[in-house]
């Protein structure tokens, strides 16, 4: 009886095994892309979030020292600083003031035209 | 009955295709018929718009110095539908918001989703709570951007740059009138957020930035500003009036330089303010003109040629019958030119010289000096004033508005209609916007000098400034007199209106408006104090307005640095010698 049975050899089907083991991995190599990604996409959005907060606050900062700024030189307060520090500073009174008339001749104004220039190189 | 295997298979087969309809048609239902339905009640849940504010413009001088800022705030919003341990949060943030934490625990357990705690917490504070909140791990807590206006000169040009409301919105003088530019367009994002509250950046919606106002450049020179501001409180404090007004304008293009009414207030305080310290006097305040409007008549009838200034008028010696009611000078004159009756200040020659025009003319003059009609500048609640059609007048009228009685007029009016005789007759619009900036400092919008009308011509003008300059040389204002320069100007002594009815005994309205030079005139400033006391003298234009006009124009013309026309003696100890040029030795 075993002479009459026929001797049935199954191949292993390398090619098919190929392609299932291939399918599988591109689906989980997909599969754990996608988490890997998503997960970068939340890791990037959250470094983007914090920048942008980042950013918001050293805008905030900048307005707030600049109002500071404004504040500090306006005349009110540079006034009042000056009135209260008595640093013995008058406006000048107008008898104080001495105005010397400029010679307006071309030979003097040519003068300081190229003195000036030799200056400003 | 014995099912055999193949019955069975058909059964539970059909058995599974029917549950499986089942959950593919409820999947259907959710999916697809109930989609907009539930992605709206997740979006509800998760989706919040987020605002992002624009800044608001800046509000500049002439020389880029800042008048409003904006500060930024945070608004602390709590989330109580997510809080653990409301009275532990509490806590933690009530000494930075400077609120009692039992109040404070008790919003937070309503459990709400929106709370506001409190608003204008400066960053530094907000830091602070950040901070606490981190190292005791709790959560719940936001922070809304948010800025508070402020303006870095506190009292210094209030009425003109006025400030905002609760909701940003301008109230009142440049902030107001200028709202649109500066303002800008607050942006939006929608932003989705997980249980905790933490935005989820990439499942951002619609995005769209925020636009930011523009900055808007004033006319104003605030060292001259300055200059008025504090001469103008030296005057408040020696006469006591009940308000005054200053006024400096650059003729040739209608500039206003300074601008400045008392009494005032702190821009950085609005809400103490009251009423009468926000209005600003120089476009608000009706008053009568008194004898500034005397330079009407005078130019109208050089103008018309009905007279020149050497034309003589009999001036009644002092008292004039006209319409059954009698007419007084303050000094009877006998005969003047019409140059005199400007330099004295007769009422009866301007009222002969009124006669003289005729009510029609007069009133076309006056009218096309630009009284009883608004100027137009860009501040908030201007008035025009009032001047009655000649349809309207009664018999006296012809006699009385050529000396400033029976009309109305804002300061504003007067100086721009000095102006105009200062710019040989062109009326300008007085202009307070310079420049408009976006916030790249691209220039968005240019205001260029704009001329109403000429009003008389430059020949008339020659004329009239003579007069104008004896009325400071040798006539009512010789404390109007500027060392070094010549100056133009005239007095007016204006009784006050009783609500009653006639007029207030004793009380006045005193102005003076002058230019200088007179030749080539660099700026023309009004003085005008309402109701001035001087002991036992009359608080005549003259006595009180014109020299607190000489002490501006003397710190004016020093920091504009302007030429002296005339000859200054050289203070005492100071040597002429002869300079020798640069490289001459």
């Amino acid at each position: 009886m075993n002479r009459n049975r026929k001797k049935i050899t199954y191949s292993i089907k390398i090619a098919s095994i190929f392609k299932v083991v291939l399918a599988t991995a591109i689906l989980a190599v997909s599969g754990l892309s996608y988490v890997y990604l998503k997960n970068q996409l939340h890791q990037y959005g959250e470094i983007q979030r914090r920048l942008e907060r980042e950013l918001t606050e050293l805008r905030a900062n900048n307005e707030v020292v600049r109002a500071q700024i404004a504040q500090l030189s306006s005349r009110v307060v540079l006034e009042k600083k000056l009135a209260k520090d008595s640093l013995g500073l008058v406006p000048i009174a107008n008898d104080q003031i001495v105005r010397l008339n400029q010679r307006h001749d071309t030979v003097g104004d040519a003068l300081r035209v190229v003195s000036n220039r030799g200056f400003n190189q | 009955m014995r099912w055999n295997a193949q019955a069975r298979a058909v059964t539970v087969s059909f058995g599974l295709v029917g549950v499986f309809s089942v959950f593919s048609f409820r999947l259907i239902d959710l999916q697809i018929a109930k989609h907009e339905e539930y992605t709206a009640l997740a979006a509800e849940k998760h989706v919040h718009k987020q605002v992002i504010y624009a800044r608001r413009g800046i509000i500049r001088d002439f020389h880029n110095e800042p008048l409003a800022e904006n500060v930024p705030v945070k608004t602390v919003v709590a989330d109580a539908s997510h809080m653990r341990d409301p009275v532990a949060v509490a806590k933690a943030i009530a000494d930075q918001l400077k609120m009692d934490p039992q109040e404070l625990a008790d919003k937070l357990k309503t459990g709400r989703r929106y709370i506001v705690l409190k608003r204008d917490v400066s960053e530094a504070a907000a830091n602070q709570i950040k901070e606490a909140l981190r190292i005791a791990n709790l959560g719940g807590i936001f922070f809304e951007q948010d800025f508070v206006r402020t303006y870095p000169n506190g009292p210094l040009l209030s009425q003109v740059v006025g400030f905002v409301d609760h909701e940003h919105k301008g109230a009142l003088g440049i902030e107001r009138t200028m709202q649109d530019f500066l303002q800008g367009a607050n942006g939006f994002r929608y932003i989705e957020q997980d249980r905790t509250g933490k935005e989820l950046v990439p499942y951002r919606g619609l995005e769209s930035a925020a636009k930011d106002g523009c900055d808007v450049t004033l006319t104003i020179d605030l060292g001259l500003q300055n200059i008025v501001e504090n001469e103008l409180d030296r005057a408040m404090a020696e006469y006591k009036p009940k308000g005054a007004i200053a006024i400096m304008v650059r003729p040739q293009t209608g500039e206003i330089m300074a601008m400045a009414s008392r009494p005032t207030f702190d821009l950085n305080d609005p809400g103490e303010a009251d009423p009468d310290q926000t209005k600003n006097r120089a476009v608000v305040y009706m008053v009568e003109p008194g004898s500034v409007f005397k330079i009407v008549p005078v130019s109208a009838a050089l103008n018309e040629k009905l007279v020149t200034p050497e034309t003589t008028i009999f001036c009644e010696n002092g008292h004039f019958m006209y319409g059954g009611r009698l007419l007084r000078d303050a000094e009877p004159q006998g005969v003047l030119t019409v140059h005199g009756v400007l330099q004295h200040s007769s009422n009866i020659g301007a009222a002969k010289l009124g006669l003289q025009l005729g009510e029609n003319r007069l009133y076309d003059y006056a009218r096309r000096f630009g009284f009883g009609q608004k100027t137009g500048i860009a501040l908030t609640g201007e008035i025009s004033g009032l001047l009655s059609p000649p349809q309207h007048w009664s018999k006296l009228e012809i006699t009385r508005i050529p000396m400033g009685q029976s009309v109305a007029v804002t300061p504003l009016q007067m100086v721009m209609a000095m102006a105009c005789v200062a710019n040989n007759g062109k009326l300008m619009k007085p202009m307070i916007v310079s420049q408009i900036t976006d916030p790249t400092g691209r220039v968005v919008a240019t205001f260029s000098p704009e001329v109403e009308r000429q009003v008389v011509t430059p020949e008339t003008c020659r004329k009239v400034i003579p007069a104008l300059q004896d009325v400071v040389a040798a006539g009512t204002a010789k404390s109007a007199v500027v060392p070094g320069f010549k100056v133009a100007g005239k007095t007016g002594t204006a009784q006050k209106i009783d609500p009653k009815g006639g007029y207030m005994s004793g009380h006045y309205v005193s102005s003076f408006i002058g230019f200088l030079p007179a030749d080539d005139p660099k700026f023309v400033l009004l003085v005008t104090l309402d109701d001035p006391t001087v002991k036992g003298e009359l608080a005549f234009g003259g006595r009180t307005a014109a020299p607190v006009f000489s002490q501006i124009a003397v710190r004016a013309v020093n920091y504009m640095d302007l030429r002296p026309t005339e000859q200054v003696p050289p203070p005492a100890g100071i040597k002429k010698v002869a300079l020798v040029p640069h490289g001459r030795h």
